[in-house]
């Protein structure tokens, strides 16, 4: 029994592990501004329990008796400059843990494979200077953050969103490995409403474009902030990168009962007229919109907005609970969420509430592409609805059926190929996770048993991506069987009923790959964005791409890549992770390096740094 | 302070005057506020709203006025707002409370109204760390002095905004009063909850205090901060100086087996202002567990396993680090209860709805009225509910346990645990239940529909209609401070009011012209106007009417 008393048009803050937890998530108000200390307090408890629930999951490992001695020293500095950086957190973490995009930037992953894995932390003093010691050996990435500046790994390259892999040997001693960092940009402007009136309270978001595996292109949404009184907003410490900026000053969902003005604004009016999302530069079409390149510092001024009204629709329909034996007959008061098609990950979405007979109404939705999706039931049971998609124009759109489904139990097992019985590593680390079409927004974790059976999942009507992550090292997922059929690459489909138990087969013979990327001058190119292209059939899959960031001497070592056939490039840049681009792949697979990795040996592959042209 | 306010917010009210007309129409001007002339507020938002209908919007024209045509008979909420402005109701003698209904009458004519608007007032300023540079990402958090749900005095949160990277915050439009700002540097940083996470900032800033204005730990050396209308108070700075830090470690213990368990904790600093935040920590699996980067002051520290078995201490940190902290996971166990309908009531099936153990967990009820409470642990306990309008709890027992009689709170106590879900109090028992893990006892609740309701009028000493007052019902003396047992209503413009749904009982009506939100469940403030209300017994399925005399606050 949390009380958050923020009731308005929430854009979902984080990602879901389990339906349950859906009502507190409403609760949450936007942009990070709640009514109170004891608001933040509350959900951010609520969150750790999440994560630290999902972390839980795993049991740590239990460390070596013998107590390590390697250590690693270095400076930070400001880049450019012999300016030192005090005040510095450093971060050694093992390499096993890849950079957000692994993970369909989801963070949740990510923080809870951090959470199963050791790292070590340390501050830079008053010289700049830090030093971590007691290491185990073993492979490392190390990363700085800073306020002000932006979070840099070691031999990290703007456009990559990740640095060099630093291996450390028992008891070895490395030194001078000092990181330059450069100050965070800033985007800033003013908005003004149709009247020239400074827009208040206006939603800005800064959105960068990314590819996804399969080539899909999508909006990211990075950071929101809120305008003043004045109009004024700051995006502040972004990542280089370019961004498309939008302004919600849609008043229209503010009319909404469950969407009230905010609880800690009661002198916040409604704007004058109904506004759709405008993008940088004063366009209401998406298509329009031009992506601000933001380089390695300094504030981008004058990102200014002049409104102008437009007709927004209002949405009718009805969450219907579909006969099911596990569905109880009472009405069930659904969650609606209304996600725009743009941020198919659900990084935005409003929620509004049905009534008990399953109507609902969102009125001043701006004109675009829209899911719709309900979510619902009691502390027993789940339910949920496909995402429904929604075309929006200037015309109110009613009769939108919302079909509610019980959750589906997701049964079967993890097997290593060729080995009969259980695997015989620690399951309680490994994280089999099905993901949606909206991307995290549809997310639900599973665990392994120790007799290798899949336990705690639960999906619902759908395509799902299946993933498995926390593997030990050279284990791969290689098939996932559902009655006679792989599914891997088409995706679990899971219609209303029950689901044949599903065969997750592990592959073991994953080798390595490793060589040294060369620049124009034919020397080792530090810091170069190798990348694995695997063949056609799984580019659709993270989990078979490679990648690595050459250190000093231009090398790279990448393990645990599964047989197959693969290109290996070189860039200075893949920002946005734009080989999952087939375009932009197409322009540079003719100066790939092919290699083959097979069931036995190693490979080598050494390929030349493509400058990438923008 | 409050007449001056007062005098402000004073509104005209307006008598209706009978017309033919099955509808009306409602009009009237905007102006503002303390500028000679009758300066008009153009573009200001009119909403008005009946109870459970969705509100109609109107603006005013370029003079200030606004007409709603064919409004049918009910009672409407009517709320003025306009940027830069202080909102207003109609029939609100102060801003942030309730304001009157509106009473438009069949065949009847609402006189033109007239709102005077007065500005809002805006605190800036800045928070740097000790070398001077700024602070981003600080939570600020604007207070009010007021009342609390149970009746303490407490600060009220008002607003809520975060210093930019440039360490300024500017929070704007605030009612003019009298404010407290806290900065509190290590709360409510960016963690989990907050995605898109920025990757540049650090996930926790540890090892600072949470200040009031003007860099002080509590509300006994605060500054308040005083907002005129229109007023700009700039500066209202901070600057902090990190403290040191300790670690806190342990072992999480299974009570019964004696060994280390797996599990999730978090340390949650105790207060609101001084909140170093919420800390997070996950064990090994022999249960070790350490905190680093703490900050000194009193904690709330819990851990839950993956089963459910839960552990709470509170513990003080100081300038040292904690060690061997031990915390004994409690196995929960689950209670079975039943939701009767009380058998004087004529027969309906149970609506859905959730009941529980205030701080031990709740569920919803089942279509048979059953229910299971999972995961509770041994202890005393107010049971509450979330029953819908028109039913009320009429007794709760477990086994010999009866939690409308026992474990009442002493006189001046307060039981500070109030649920509240979607902007609604749970109702609760005044008294507690005896839970322990042999309890084999059913937690049987009857409810009942035999609800009474009160119709009655706020007048003046000469006993002339007294309009918009704010009516509270008390219960009788056991109850009292407790929040559920309180009906609280605002007289229309007749000075008029009805309130349905009263659990049966005896009570006593009070009416005040003004009166601080929550200052009624206090029991020092209410001995100021003992004998001052009306006794009112509510009888089951019965109207029952007074006529209540109005109490100035400027008495005070």
């Amino acid at each position: 029994m949390l009380s958050i008393n923020n009731a308005n048009p929430v854009k979902r803050t984080f990602d879901k592990f389990q339906m349950k937890q859906i009502t507190l998530i409403v609760r949450m108000h936007r942009n990070r501004s709640f009514g109170s200390l004891r608001g933040i307090l509350r959900s951010h408890l609520i969150v750790a329990g999440l994560v630290i629930g999902a972390a839980s999951f795993y049991s740590q490992g239990t460390l070596p008796d013998e107590k390590p001695t390697a250590s690693i020293s270095g400076t930070v500095f400001r880049k450019g400059t012999t300016e030192i950086i005090a005040g510095a957190h450093l971060e050694l973490l093992p390499s096993e843990i890849g950079a957000l995009g692994d993970y369909d930037f989801n963070p949740a992953i990510l923080n809870m494979l951090k959470s199963r894995k050791r790292s070590f932390t340390a501050v830079t003093d008053n010289k700049g200077a830090y030093s971590i010691q007691g290491l185990p050996a073993g492979e490392y990435r190390l990363a700085v953050v800073r306020d002000g500046f932006t979070r840099t790994e070691y031999l990290q390259s703007i456009g990559n969103d990740r640095g060099a892999v630093i291996r450390i040997s028992a008891g070895q001693k490395l030194s001078d490995v000092s990181i330059g960092m450069t100050p965070a940009p800033t985007i800033s402007g003013t908005v003004l409403d149709e009247s020239g009136v400074p827009a208040a309270y206006a939603t800005i978001e800064a959105i960068a474009l990314q590819y996804f595996p399969g080539g899909a292109r999508r909006l990211r949404l990075v950071q929101t902030a809120n305008t003043d009184d004045l109009g004024q907003f700051r995006l502040y410490w972004l990542s280089p990168g370019d961004y498309i900026v939008a302004v919600d000053y849609n008043g229209g969902a503010r009319h909404e009962i469950f969407a009230a003005v905010p609880q800690d604004r009661p002198n916040l009016p409604l704007p004058e007229v109904d506004y759709p999302t405008f993008y940088y530069p004063n366009t209401p079409d998406l298509s329009a919109a031009q992506a601000l390149h933001i380089g390695e510092s300094g504030e981008t001024s004058g990102i200014d907005f002049r409104l102008n009204h437009a007709s927004l629709a209002t949405l009718r329909g009805t969450v219907q609970n579909l006969p099911n034996s596990t569905i109880p007959d009472r009405p069930t008061q659904a969650q609606i969420l209304l996600a725009p098609v743009r941020f198919p990950d659900g990084s935005i979405s409003y929620h509004y509430r049905a009534d008990t007979n399953g109507r609902f109404q969102i009125k001043g939705v701006a004109p675009g592409s829209y899911f719709i999706q309900a979510v619902g039931g009691s502390s027993n049971i789940s339910l949920r609805s496909p995402s429904v998609r929604v075309e929006v124009g200037s015309k109110d759109v009613d009769n939108i059926a919302v079909p509610l489904f019980a959750g589906v139990k997701i049964t079967g097992t993890v097997q290593v190929e060729g080995v009969a019985g259980p695997p015989s590593f620690d399951t309680s680390l490994v994280l089999p996770y099905f993901t949606g079409e909206l991307g995290h927004g549809e997310f639900f974790p599973s665990r392994v048993a120790p007799d290798g059976t899949l336990t705690d999942a639960i999906g619902f009507p759908g395509t799902f991506q299946i993933t498995i992550l926390g593997l030990p090292n050279g284990y791969y997922l290689k098939q996932a069987i559902l009655g006679s059929r792989d599914v891997l690459e088409s995706g679990l489909h899971i219609e209303a009923g029950n689901l044949s138990p599903l065969s997750l087969i592990l592959g073991k013979n994953t080798k390595t790959v490793s060589g040294t990327v060369t620049g124009f001058d034919n020397r080792p190119s530090a810091g170069a964005a190798v990348v694995l292209i695997p063949a056609q059939e799984f580019r659709n899959r993270a989990d078979r791409y490679g990648r690595a960031t050459t250190d000093a001497q231009g090398q790279f070592h990448l393990s645990g890549i599964p047989p197959g056939r693969y290109s290996a490039l070189a860039f200075d840049d893949v920002a946005g992770n734009e080989f999952y681009n087939p375009d932009f792949l197409n322009r540079y697979l003719n100066r790939s390096v092919e290699i083959s990795v097979g069931d036995i040996a190693d490979s080598t592959a050494n390929p030349r740094l493509i400058m990438v042209q923008r | 302070m409050i007449s001056l306010l007062r005098v402000l917010f004073m509104i005209l009210l307006v008598m209706p005057i009978q017309n033919a007309t099955a509808d009306t129409d409602i009009e009237g001007t905007v102006l503002q506020a303390n500028i000679p002339g009758n300066a008009p507020v153009p573009n200001a938002q009119i909403q008005l709203q009946r109870d459970g209908s969705d509100p109609i919007y109107t603006r005013t024209d370029s003079t200030g006025h606004f007409q709603l045509n064919h409004i049918l008979p009910g009672q409407y909420q009517l709320k003025v707002m306009s940027a830069g402005y202080v909102a207003m109701e109609y029939g609100q003698r102060k801003a942030g409370q309730p304001g009157a209904k509106l009473t438009v009458a069949p065949n009847s004519r609402v006189m033109p109204l007239e709102f005077k608007l007065i500005r809002a007032a805006t605190i800036t300023g800045r928070v740097n760390d000790n070398d001077g540079f700024p602070m981003a990402d600080v939570p600020i958090q604007v207070y009010r002095a007021g009342y609390a749900a149970d009746g303490r005095r407490n600060l009220t949160p008002v607003m809520f905004t975060r210093t930019n990277d440039r360490g300024d915050y500017r929070l704007y439009w605030l009612t003019p009063d009298e404010y407290y700002v806290s900065a509190s540097p290590s709360a409510g940083r960016q963690g989990p909850a907050f995605t898109p996470i920025n990757p540049n900032l650090l996930a926790e800033r540890t090892g600072y205090p949470g200040w009031l204005y003007p860099g002080v730990p509590d509300l006994a050396h605060a500054i308040p901060i005083v907002l005129k209308a229109g007023e700009t108070r700039d500066a209202v700075d901070f600057r902090f100086t990190q403290g040191t830090t300790v670690n806190v470690s342990g072992t999480v213990v299974d009570q019964k087996t004696g060994s280390g368990v797996l599990s999730q904790l978090a340390m949650i600093a105790a207060g609101d202002v001084r909140s170093g935040g919420v800390l997070q920590s996950i064990s090994d699996a022999a249960g070790k567990f350490q905190f680093s980067g703490v900050a000194s002051g009193t904690y709330s520290i819990s851990a839950s396993s993956d089963s459910g078995n839960r552990a709470t201490k509170t513990i003080d940190v100081r300038d040292k680090d904690l060690t061997n902290l031990t915390l004994l996971l409690e196995t929960g166990f689950s209670i079975k209860g039943q939701v009767h309908l009380s058998p004087d009531d004529p027969p309906m099936s149970l609506p859905q709805f959730s009941v529980g153990l205030i701080s031990g967990g709740g569920t919803q009820i089942q279509s048979d009225g059953t229910f299971e409470i999972k995961n509770v642990r041994s202890g005393n306990y107010t049971v509450y509910s979330f029953l819908p309008a028109g039913l009320y709890i009429q007794s709760v027992r477990f086994g010999r346990s009866n939690a409308m009689t026992d474990l009442l709170p002493d006189p001046g106590e307060i039981r500070t645990a109030m649920i509240l879900q979607g902007g609604k109090f749970a109702s609760m028992t005044p008294g507690q239940i005896i839970v322990t893990p042999e309890s084999k006892e059913t937690l049987d609740i009857v409810v009942s529909s035999a609800t009474g309701m009160l119709r009655g009028n706020s007048i003046n000493v000469s006993g002339a209609p007294f309009p918009a007052a704010r009516i509270v019902l008390a219960p009788e003396e056991k109850l009292r401070g407790i929040r559920p047992y309180y009906q609280m209503t605002t007289s229309d413009q007749n000075g008029t009011f009805s309130i349905s749904d009263i659990p049966p009982g005896a009570y006593i009506a009070y009416a005040w012209d003004f009166v601080e939100n929550g200052a009624y469940f206090n029991r020092d403030f209410m001995r100021k106007y003992e004998g001052r209300g009306v006794p009112v017994q509510i009888e089951p399925r019965t109207e029952s009417t007074t006529r209540v005399t109005v109490i100035s606050a400027d008495e005070h």
